[in-house]
């Protein structure tokens, strides 16, 4: 089907032609039209889209959005946000928007571009003696795109709220910085797309959380590539899906240089007639000896009609490597149940606490349990 | 009355008979160990008493002071005064033991209508008991036998003994694993435990436990049957002999 990546799919693509990009004036949208027609589509039956129907992205890419455009807040020093056109932000956006994402092929980062209603940059600026400063960027019903840079040594907080709209954040932490990202993924009742891409650069660290409950349809398609010696990438999540909701997380964590480490931690929770697909992948250059680099998902089926589709794929070129990948899927176990009713906790209730500290194993902020329903939970600490 | 009372009990497991025809009375203030070679029924035993699913109750009777636990679940013969501590206790990820105990021990009042325990009020039970059983505090933090060494993990179950004040604990091999200084501090659990109200059923392989924690009464299971019963001395000659000069007598 080499041939379907040469039709536009979607009629407003085709109309675009020769309209500038809105939100990035200096990006040139024939060329980009022409990259979208000469690069791959991706093919609905091909693996990253086996489980989620790219009918129904592509036709939320090409529907119109509410527009309902939420402007990011922040608080503490050392930050600025700014429009990409925006004088203090112009060369920043110049670089890197679309360069970071394009590094992961990613042609639907293409059509975003094209349509976004609303592209601006968050920049940390050199704080170490500041603090961290913490972003919050909310939901909204849009397209918009998002260009995070963390300055070397710099610290950067940013708590993400994403319901219903085509969101892509590219990302880049340079040497020495840490970039701190929590994504909040409230119930929704729309089609969801986001993209991220993640450029990490040497001694940064990059981690990442991201608490999911169901959408009807959410898709997270997620790249970081690690670019400089001895960065630190931790990417772990959680979700609880009920109903007929369906949440497909791609990731793929790039080494593409030596002596770095990667973390990927996920735990899920599926019930009713809800879809989880999890498909995480560690890819290790031939450049990237002494990698560390983990994956591991773990899921738990409360109903007969849940489905779970997980699949850890590790790619190795490199020598001298320490790594590990492994995926479950299962039910509750008997036998933890029985032991907790015979101390006296009710059959109920005793589901409930087991899968409360499975989620509880990858929250780290309160905001995420909220999202995940296990706020009233003591926490360790009490 | 009895506290514990096992009339001609049959059970089946996968449809297999383990069990046919045990008998035990156990008293308030009374220890009763209950030995037998590997496979004899033990475990069996144990979890038919506490409720586990698949052990089916063919025939006879199991009361716990007086109330019938066949028909139970589970937690309600918890509720009944009933405690079993597994010879392989269960890890629970992500739910701490404190929370998990506060759980347990606030069902139990529930059950009996009281309002749950305060967070301070139950933090000041557990460190004294905590303190009783050399437990670095730090436990209660950690996720319920999570990454627990074997000798962790019976003093888990002691503690959780202690903590919910049954009527009758069932304690399956919670000496197998253990070190000598484990084994103390287990011992020393019972022994603190024990009342005259309440009652204690030792299931060991061994006599060991047995130099630390006094029977009153020992019983030998030997193919789905107590053949034999006796007291303190029984174990010693068991730990010298052997079970097959029992397993002739019970089948002559």
């Amino acid at each position: 089907m080499a041939g379907a990546g040469r039709k536009p799919l979607t009629s407003n693509f085709f109309l675009m032609s020769a309209q500038p990009v809105k939100i990035a004036p200096w990006l040139d949208a024939t060329q980009l039209e022409q990259t979208i027609e000469l690069a791959q589509m991706p093919q609905p039956r091909k693996e990253p889209w086996k489980y989620t129907s790219l009918k129904q992205v592509l036709q939320r890419l090409d529907s119109p959005f509410d527009g309902s455009e939420q402007v990011p807040t922040f608080t503490g020093n050392g930050v600025t946000i700014g429009d990409f056109c925006e004088p203090q932000i112009a060369s920043l956006a110049h670089e890197y928007v679309h360069h970071i994402a394009k590094t992961s092929n990613n042609v639907l980062d293409s059509f975003n571009l094209l349509r976004a209603e609303q592209g601006y940059a968050i920049v940390s600026i050199n704080n170490p003696e500041s603090g961290c400063p913490v972003v919050n960027v909310p939901s909204s019903d849009s397209c918009e795109r998002i260009l995070i840079v963390v300055r070397e040594r710099s610290n950067l907080e940013v708590i993400e709220h994403t319901s219903g709209g085509n969101r892509v954040i590219e990302c880049l932490v340079l040497p020495g910085a840490q970039l701190l990202h929590r994504r909040i993924q409230p119930a929704s009742s729309r089609v969801e797309y986001n993209s991220l891409a993640v450029s990490v650069k040497e001694n940064s660290s990059y981690k990442m959380v991201q608490y999911s409950v169901g959408g009807r349809l959410r898709r997270n398609d997620i790249v970081v590539n690690i670019e400089g010696e001895g960065a630190r990438v931790d990417i772990s999540g959680g979700w609880k899906l009920t109903d007929s909701t369906h949440l497909d997380t791609q990731l793929t964590v790039n080494h593409r240089a030596k002596g770095a480490t990667s973390q990927q931690k996920f735990h899920g929770v599926v019930g009713d007639s809800a879809r989880a697909i999890f498909n995480g992948r560690i890819y290790i250059a031939r450049n990237a000896p002494q990698t560390d680099a983990h994956l591991q998902n773990k899921n738990i089926a409360t109903s007969d009609g849940a489905s779970i589709f997980t699949k850890p794929e590790l790619e190795i070129y490199a020598d001298d490597v320490a790594c590990s990948h492994g995926a479950t899927s299962g039910q509750l176990d008997e036998q933890q149940i029985f032991y907790l009713r015979t101390r006296g906790i009710p059959d109920e209730r005793s589901r409930e606490l087991i899968l409360e500290g499975f989620l509880a194993e990858i929250v780290e902020h309160e905001d995420g349990a909220r999202v995940l329903g296990i706020e009233h939970r003591r926490m360790a600490e009490s | 009355m009895s506290l514990l009372k096992v009339s001609d009990l049959q059970v089946k497991v996968a449809d297999r008979e383990i069990l046919n025809g045990v008998n035990l009375e156990v008293n308030p203030g009374e220890i009763h160990a209950i030995m037998g070679p590997n496979g004899s029924g033990k475990s069996t035993l144990t979890n038919t008493i506490a409720g586990q699913d698949g052990y089916v109750v063919e025939a006879g009777e199991l009361q716990l002071n007086g109330t019938d636990l066949v028909d139970l679940e589970p937690e309600e013969r918890s509720y009944a005064g009933l405690f079993l501590a597994f010879q392989y206790p269960v890890e629970i990820p992500g739910v701490t033991n404190m929370e998990f105990l506060k759980t347990a021990v606030d069902s139990h009042r529930k059950h009996r209508g009281e309002t749950a325990l305060s967070s301070v009020e139950f933090i000041k039970k557990m460190r004294s008991l905590v303190a009783k059983l050399d437990f670095n505090p730090e436990f209660l933090k950690r996720g319920v036998n999570e990454s627990f060494s074997g000798g962790e993990k019976k003093r888990n179950e002691i503690l959780q003994m202690l903590c919910l004040e049954p009527m009758v604990a069932l304690l399956d091999e919670t000496d197998s694993g253990l070190d000598i200084d484990a084994l103390q501090v287990v011992a020393t659990g019972i022994n603190e435990f024990r009342k005259p109200h309440n009652a204690v059923v030792l299931v060991t392989h061994y006599q060991r436990l047995l130099n630390h924690v006094v029977p009153d009464f020992v019983h030998v299971l030997l193919n789905g049957s107590i053949v034999r019963s006796g007291d303190a001395s029984l174990a010693l000659d068991l730990e010298r002999k052997g079970y097959a000069w029992l397993e002739q007598d019970a089948n002559p």
